[in-house]
């Protein structure tokens, strides 16, 4: 049987046999390609799987975040409001007749409080100094006497070399008193005024340190070295240049050195 | 086929585009319940413990002061006495008044500047040693259901009955505009530093203050932003988005319940504004008058 197989094929046309032969190696090679094309799938899922992880926790951590940051308008549309309730003493509401007592009572207690309050408010004229907008205001209780533009601490900080040195021109917040009034008040100047001009700093008592006319014709000190002066540049009314100083223009400024007595309140915000 | 695919909707064609998504990024459906889980549950965390846990406990909170008893707005008594329920709301409004006014006073003495927020009259005032010094008119203003909650709850006296203290503040514009100068060697140069002053810039305001007792106050002004001033109010709403991030992730941390978000936002003029921030201390006294 194999002889005539053998005859056989030795019978068959050429190019058939070579096909023949040919097909062998293509089948070996698609089972390796299989194999491969296997792996190669498996990787492919596996990966697609981290990926679509890594998306899903990118989505909910974007998700977290924003919950997060509106957690507030959540809470608030959360909530349904309650029936009201009140917050009483049972001898406040056991009767009428002991309600509308302590009821009394209380617009009482109120009112003696309010005027307690209101006392606060100094019957005396007083100086409102607003530094941001850079205005005054002269009142006497709740009534306005004059108002006007002024000049405060321009907030610099002046540094020497090697930061060995420094201030800050500011004027200070808060309640304060007239301490003292002066007419054509002198400048002592301080170390900062000559080292902003490049000029060498004299000593103590040179009267160098002297200056006349630059603080205007009247002068309300606030303690601390703080004053409250005159100014020959009047255009810069409005604006914060001052050292610290508050600076007023002279028929303003005449006006609180002559209502303001020793003692009255400036209140500088 | 494709005029059937022509037909569809907006809404079947985004399902089906969604499902194709779905599909590819999670093919079998062990990952589609896994991708899920992963997906929901920082959100359901956060939901719960931020959100649904402040909101049910609620009522248990801010009580520092031991209340009296709590009664129904409406009682029994309405019946036999008409008169009666006024009378209790009456009662009730002018307590929670006296305590307000009582708290003005405690600051007038102990602080120098402090604020007072009053709704009954619409205006944020600075005060000084018991003085009115700047008086701003609310042109609009929110309030958390939070806060009216307590009202109802019979809460809000022991919330407001006290000072708030402030802890914490933000800012679209400088608490100090510090201009630094450095000392000029000599009188040549000291003249080129001399600059005539110009007025200042406009700047928009916005602030947050938080104080103590979970209350947080926006102040905004009513003008509108302007667009040279766009990049600091951005600046001003990135540092409150990390500080609410910061306190959410505090709060979860540590199961902080007793942590209902009590706000207020207020609209005032500019330049009032600018004028109460730059006054404020570090530890300013807020009263609110309800």
């Amino acid at each position: 049987m194999k002889e005539n197989s053998n005859i056989e094929q030795n019978d068959l046309p050429a190019a058939q046999r070579e096909a023949e032969l040919s097909l062998e190696p293509t089948q070996n090679r698609s089972a390796a390609e299989e194999k491969t094309a296997i792996s190669s799938e498996k990787q492919l899922s596996f990966l697609r799987g981290i990926w679509s992880l890594f998306l899903f926790f990118l989505i909910g951590v974007s998700l977290l975040i924003v919950l997060a940051l509106n957690s507030a308008l959540l809470q608030n549309g959360l909530i349904t409001l309650k029936s009201p309730f009140i917050s009483a003493s049972y001898e406040v509401r056991s009767s009428t007749k002991s309600l509308r007592q302590n009821l009394k009572l209380l617009e009482q207690r109120l009112a003696t409080l309010k005027k307690r309050l209101a006392k606060m408010t100094p019957l005396s004229p007083y100086l409102i100094v607003d530094t941001s907008d850079n205005y005054f205001f002269v009142m006497k209780g709740t009534t306005l006497l004059r108002e006007g533009a002024c000049s405060t601490g321009s907030y610099t900080l002046l540094k020497t070399e090697n930061e060995k040195q420094q201030w800050i021109f500011k004027t200070p917040r808060g309640m304060f008193r007239i301490r003292n009034k002066v007419r054509n008040p002198i400048w002592r100047m301080p170390d900062w005024a000559f080292v902003e001009e490049g000029r060498p700093i004299p000593p103590v008592n040179s009267p160098d340190r002297f200056e006349y006319g630059v603080l205007g014709d009247y002068g309300l000190y606030l303690g601390d070295g703080y004053l409250i002066h005159g100014t020959l540049y009047q255009r810069f009314l409005g604006l914060a240049v001052t050292h610290g100083c508050v600076r007023i223009g002279d028929e303003d400024l005449k006006f609180i050195y002559k209502n303001l007595p020793i003692g009255s309140k400036v209140f500088i915000y | 086929m494709k005029a059937a695919q022509q037909n569809q909707s907006l809404w079947q064609k985004s399902v089906r585009s969604l499902a194709k998504v779905g599909h590819y990024l999670a093919p079998n459906l062990f990952l589609k319940i896994f991708g899920l889980i992963i997906f929901l549950l920082p959100a359901l965390y956060i939901l719960y413990f931020l959100v649904f846990l402040p909101v049910r406990h609620y009522p248990e909170i801010l009580l520092d002061t031991k209340d009296t008893e709590l009664i129904p707005a409406v009682t029994e008594k309405d019946h036999q006495d008409p008169e009666f329920n006024s009378l209790l709301q009456q009662w009730s409004d002018l307590s929670l008044e006296y305590r307000s006014y009582n708290s003005l006073g405690e600051l007038a003495r102990r602080d120098s500047i402090y604020l007072a927020l009053n709704f009954k009259d619409s205006t944020f005032n600075l005060m000084i040693k018991g003085v009115n010094v700047r008086r701003s008119k609310i042109q609009d203003f929110k309030i958390s259901k939070s806060i009216q909650q307590l009202k109802n709850m019979g809460r809000l006296a022991s919330w407001t009955g006290k000072p708030f203290i402030l802890v914490e503040e933000w800012a679209s514009v400088e608490k100090s505009p510090i201009k630094v100068k450095e000392a000029p060697k000599d009188t040549i140069e000291a003249m080129k530093y001399m600059v005539e002053p110009a007025p200042p810039p406009i700047q928009d305001v916005h602030v947050s203050l938080k104080f103590d007792r979970h209350l947080i106050l926006h102040i905004s002004q009513i003008q509108l932003t302007t667009w040279r001033n766009y990049t600091k109010r951005l600046r001003y709403e990135w540092e409150r988005l990390k500080e609410n991030v910061h306190e959410t992730i505090q709060h979860l941390k540590n199961r902080d319940l007793k942590n209902p978000k009590m706000w207020i936002n207020l609209e005032i003029p500019r330049d009032d504004a600018l004028a109460i921030y730059r006054a404020i201390p570090k530890k300013v006294g807020l009263v609110i008058i309800y």
